[in-house]
């Protein structure tokens, strides 16, 4: 009863939460561009291993952006993250020449992903700062995205350390955002982050009190009700005789969650 | 079980579908048309307000129902260095809606060159293709004779196929629903290419 009348109002005063996955090469400066949108600031970062997850907040709007490290050897797990992706930001490396058919493949087989056929894909034709860089028809060219016929795309130039093109592209996500059918709200879903061992290799770039959501609250709070299940299941089953235990438990439960 | 009756609905109510391709040179109102075409035929879709529509750098989709057809629109972004990816969607597109700017009479002959590169290839070879004259809402706008005039010398070039120069607003709808009728019509029509292989299994 409580969840129905939050939802209501959650429905009504709440805003939606679109959950974004940051993906691309190692190095093509997803992380800096995650800090870039969240406080606006250039940081200093350190390859990802892992993740970085952080709330932005654009126009009374919440986006959920998930950054993943884009090292060769992590990127299976990438998969893990797919599940409720409303909208993918691919970053490539514009000057990159070398490595962009790699980038191509990695997306190609991202896009196969069935979890991912309802999601948007924004890419980043980041590092346009650089003399060399690609265009934006040839970066579409060599990643293959003509051939894409069932999915909305966008390509922006943008430079990460410039702060160039990222407005157009929240500008861009927002609207497509409206679309959304679904309504959602509140807490991150927990049941992904546990399959990656969550260790943030970034280091806070800011006191805590300056972000919206400190990151640790949104992969946490299941482990939080892990710890306290145990004692409680423990103590229903003991506390109670035999045939009463389950529906206590049942009942504890209920009243945890809501 | 299962699948053979859910092949039998599909069978049954599964509609044709068609793609149509949106061109034309940037600032045209494509996406504009899209939108508004999207708002039209689709009963309770909440479309992005107009006047928010940034540039396409990419492809905007969107499906929209007529009768028993069904069309899905593929809106390209029209600046110069991205109509070199308009030629990969030539060859599974179904009819061509070119959009012309009809306020900016400067760039006119650009959009000719451009229109005649379409109406010329050999993959969009008996396609239908519908001429919007957009922004007539503009007092100033050019009239449909003013732009027959202006792209005649392609006339010759249009060759066998279906072709309509109709006037539009895609800002407050005006055209929006006879123009995408006539495509209906003529892609339905159009026998040389059939509507996109349907799986029923």
């Amino acid at each position: 009863m409580g969840g129905f009348f939050s939802s209501i109002f959650s429905s009504l005063f709440g805003t939606r939460e679109m959950r974004i996955l940051i993906l691309g090469l190692d190095g093509a400066g997803k992380t800096t561009i995650l800090y870039r949108l969240q406080v606006g600031e250039v940081v200093t970062t350190i390859p990802t291993i892992g993740f970085n997850v952080e709330t932005v907040t654009y126009k009374n709007l919440k986006f959920q952006v998930w950054d993943l490290g884009g090292q060769t050897s992590i990127r299976p797990y990438w998969r893990c993250y797919y599940s409720n992706t409303d909208a993918v930001i691919y970053v490539v490396d514009s000057c990159d020449r070398d490595r962009i058919g790699i980038s191509k493949s990695e997306l190609v087989a991202m896009l196969e992903e069935e979890e991912l056929r309802k999601a948007i894909l924004v890419v980043f034709a980041n590092k346009q700062d650089m003399e060399q860089a690609m265009t934006s028809s040839e970066m579409a060219n060599s990643l293959g995205l003509p051939a894409l016929k069932d999915r909305k795309w966008q390509i922006f130039k943008t430079s990460a350390t410039k702060g160039t093109g990222l407005d157009e592209a929240m500008e861009w996500g927002f609207l497509a955002n409206k679309q959304l059918p679904v309504l959602r709200s509140g807490t991150a879903s927990g049941s992904t982050t546990a399959v990656w061992p969550a260790c943030r290799a970034l280091p806070s770039p800011l006191p805590s009190l300056l972000r919206q959501t400190p990151p640790s609250h949104l992969h946490r709070p299941h482990h939080l009700l892990k710890l306290l299940l145990l004692p409680g299941l423990l103590l229903s089953y003991f506390a109670y005789p035999r045939n009463k235990v389950a529906v206590n438990t049942r009942l504890w439960l209920r009243t945890t969650n809501s | 079980m299962y699948t053979l009756l859910s092949g039998l609905y599909k069978y049954m109510f599964q509609k044709d579908e068609y793609c149509i391709l949106i061109l034309g040179l940037d600032n045209a109102g494509k996406t504009t048309f899209l939108e508004q075409s999207k708002t039209r035929f689709n009963k309770n879709y909440k479309g992005m307000s107009l006047s928010k529509i940034t540039t396409t750098v990419g492809l905007n989709i969107g499906t929209v129902d007529v009768g028993k057809a069904r069309l899905m629109f593929w809106d390209l972004g029209g600046q110069e260095e991205l109509q070199s990816l308009w030629d990969k969607y030539y060859a599974e597109c179904h009819g061509v809606i070119y959009v012309i700017d009809s306020t900016d009479e400067e760039r006119l002959a650009e959009s000719k060159q451009a229109f005649e590169k379409v109406v010329t290839s050999e993959a969009l070879c008996g396609v239908p293709v519908l001429v919007l004259a957009n922004k007539q809402d503009v007092e100033t706008c050019l009239s449909i004779p003013d732009i027959k005039t202006a792209f005649s010398d392609c006339t010759s070039k249009i060759g066998r196929r279906d072709c309509l120069t109709q006037a539009c607003s895609a800002l407050t709808g005006k055209g929006v629903r006879e123009g995408i009728e006539w495509m209906v019509k003529c892609v339905v029509r159009n026998v040389h290419r059939p509507p996109r292989q349907r799986d029923i299994t």
